[in-house]
């Protein structure tokens, strides 16, 4: 009852940056219960990471993590591996929407198209499945483009944006991490600010930048979904403040991960002024 | 959804067709397999890259049973300048998704069409690879025919990928 009550009194974006995805009545979309599995199938990479991960997994929890540890009313849980149910196909027992699976299940897992169709330019699609009428969600697979046509390839690394090249091209090479945490941000029912003629610094903005982690607009934007007694305050109000610290928030968001995946690469300082301690 | 960033030779390069045309028809259909797409067809057009009919239809992932966010929409009347590539084939079929559509505005005030980008940020000029917006220079928006020159420029020669 108070989560609908916030949610209809609360504008897409008044005297905030970010949106959210929105039904057609205008409701945002979100989780009833404030969670939703996610299950990697990403797998291992053939070498090293240059974030000194080992596979695209162990980025999936980290991405997912950091979600978590905003202290909002909404919790992921990453599982890898199991059971793959394939999300495509047309709506019907098995496909809650077209090409989404059965409900809560959010694979995420490596393409080639999105079930037929050409990716094109997108390299990550996140396939949201709602209640036209509530917006309550009630899957969202997310199908990460294997660069089968080699435009662009994969690794995990912080800061600046990188390229490489295949096949004697340049081409860029994008942060799984930074962009499966922009992904996780749509499943969990956000939108992208800078497409709504908002200009804030922001993981949601539809662009892929330097940042590699979430911004205080983007911890708003899960708390305005998911309010708990304690939100955090405005944006601006105390630069020297860091809204995301892992050494204070940890320990309840690890548990649900599983132990052996629970350790994290090295962090660096993010572009927000955020420095967590060095492992 | 996450896109690969298109400049504008690149929008230009990578599109098979580009052209300017008016909405007259949206259709929803399934295809074959039972997935939703959106059918929007264009008229009075004007090719600038490529062939086309009296009339193009570009073939749009989704429609009221799926919609994914960020994905083109458009209304009937609407004009626009679009750069296609991969029509029947990919999920979105204009290049860079939603960068691969510009709006065509009637001002009033200066009895001229105008072009914006697909957020509705008028587009004023081109510098280097990038095209300007109204908010990086404070200029009035580039009328129809100026952006045809941006394109006809840039066709004629092409800047070639970026290094």
């Amino acid at each position: 009852m108070f989560l609908a009550a916030t949610l209809a009194l609360l504008p897409a974006a008044v005297s905030y940056g970010f949106v959210c995805i929105q039904t057609s009545n205008g409701r945002c979309i979100h989780w009833a219960d404030g969670a939703a599995t996610l299950r990697s199938f990403l797998g291992n990479s053939s070498t090293a990471l240059l974030n000194g991960t080992f596979n695209w997994d162990q980025n999936a929890i980290n991405a997912a993590n950091d979600w978590n540890l905003t202290g909002a009313a909404f919790h992921f849980t990453v599982e890898v591996g199991g059971q793959f149910n394939n999300p495509c196909g047309p709506a019907g027992p098995n496909h809650v929407c077209p090409n989404t699976g059965p409900p809560g299940d959010n694979p995420v897992f490596f393409a080639n198209d999105f079930c037929g169709q050409g990716f094109g330019d997108i390299i990550e699609l996140t396939n949201n499945c709602w209640n036209s009428n509530t917006g309550e969600m009630f899957n969202a697979p997310v199908f990460v483009n294997a660069f089968a046509t080699g435009m662009a390839a994969w690794n995990a690394y912080d800061g600046a944006l990188r390229t490489t090249v295949v096949s004697g091209r340049v081409v860029p090479l994008y942060d799984i991490r930074r962009v499966l945490l922009h992904e996780f941000g749509h499943v969990l029912g956000l939108d992208h600010p800078d497409l709504r003629g908002q200009t804030v610094q922001a993981i949601m903005n539809s662009r892929i930048s330097n940042l590699d982690r979430l911004q205080p607009d983007d911890v708003s934007g899960i708390f305005s979904l998911y309010p708990n007694s304690a939100p955090p305050p405005p944006a601006g109000t105390n630069p020297n403040s860091c809204q995301i610290d892992p050494a204070r928030r940890g320990g309840l968001a690890w548990m649900a991960v599983p132990a052996l995946l629970l350790v994290l690469g090295p962090r660096r300082a993010t572009a927000s002024g955020c420095r967590s301690p060095r492992r | 959804m996450v896109v690969l960033q298109r400049d504008f030779p690149e929008l230009v390069a990578r599109a098979e067709q580009i052209v300017v045309g008016t909405v007259t028809e949206m259709r929803e259909q399934p295809d074959d397999a039972g997935t939703p797409m959106t059918y929007v067809t264009f008229a009075d057009l004007t090719v600038l890259k490529g062939t086309a009919g009296d009339t193009l239809t570009l073939r749009f992932y989704g429609g009221a049973a799926a919609r994914v966010p960020d994905m083109p929409t458009f209304n009937v009347g609407e004009r626009a300048v679009l750069f296609v590539a991969g029509n029947g084939r990919d999920v979105c079929p204009l290049v860079g998704v939603w960068q691969g559509r510009f709006r065509v505005q009637y001002d009033d005030a200066r009895h001229a069409e105008v072009v914006a980008d697909n957020d509705h940020a008028p587009v004023t000029g081109r510098a280097g690879r990038a095209l300007l917006h109204a908010a990086d220079t404070g200029a009035p928006a580039v009328t129809l025919d100026e952006f045809r020159q941006l394109v006809a420029d840039e066709l004629a020669h092409p800047t070639g990928p970026a290094q």
